[in-house]
């Protein structure tokens, strides 16, 4: 997979495959506000949300309460010599 | 009222402890109302158990232990959802979410997205903070073990 660099300016669009349209709406400082057509079944989601919604995933699954135990004992000697 | 845990059996939680997300946790859309136990009254890490799943729970550690001068950025839309103004933001309570690795050493937090929890109407969100030197994946042990906090800067 290769990346595309493209300049566009305030009302510009750009459309990927036949059904997504992504038109700059607007420009501020170093906000770019975006407008996005596309069918109802394409997922649109911010990258850090689908992070943050993995991350909780792993925290809510992988919990050992035995090592969470010995973690909270290192934690607080290790605190203490701080 | 009493609840059933599945790691910590039946518990009674009192109704002003019980914490209400306006906006869910990402992924756990179902579960709005959780409570914070804790082993010890002084622990630092600490569990965050799902009143209406009695098999979920995280683990929370208090930023503050991580990185002392943790300084959010919320947005006024998320201090809105809060029912808080932005003069009373100093009131907020900040928790981060924990995962916790087989090898301790390797446990990390999340920075980026803190629980946020208004302690007067006991409202939370999962907040995606503001601030880019925030990483989503933060050491537990980096603070305590190497007093390391130039990520804080």
């Amino acid at each position: 997979m290769t990346m595309l660099v493209i300049k566009r300016k305030v009302n510009d669009s750009i459309l990927i495959g036949d059904n997504i349209e992504i038109i700059i709406s607007e420009i501020s400082g170093d906000k770019v506000k975006i407008a996005i057509n596309a069918p109802d079944d394409v997922k649109i989601m911010r990258k850090e949300l689908k992070e943050t919604l993995e991350f909780n995933q792993n925290a809510a699954t992988c919990i050992d309460i035995e090592n969470l135990n010995k973690l909270k004992e290192n934690f607080k000697e290790l605190k203490n010599k701080s | 009222m009493k609840i059933t845990t599945k790691e910590f059996g039946e518990l009674q939680v009192e109704s002003e402890d019980i914490i209400n997300f306006v906006r869910p946790i990402y992924g756990f859309e179902e579960y709005k109302n959780y409570v914070i136990l804790k082993d010890k009254p002084d622990d630092d890490i600490m569990y965050f158990q799902s009143i209406e799943n009695s098999s979920l729970h995280f683990v929370i550690v208090d930023p503050y232990i991580i990185m002392p001068n943790y300084n959010p950025e919320i947005s006024d839309d998320d201090l809105a959802e809060l029912n808080v103004n932005r003069n009373k933001i100093v009131d907020l309570k900040f928790m981060l979410i924990a995962i916790i690795s087989e090898n301790i050493e390797n446990s990390v937090v999340n920075l980026k997205s803190p629980i946020v929890i208004n302690p007067h109407n006991k409202y939370a969100i999962q907040a995606l903070v503001q601030n880019q030197n925030y990483p989503l994946r933060y050491p537990l042990f980096k603070k305590v073990v190497d007093g390391d906090d130039n990520a804080s800067n």
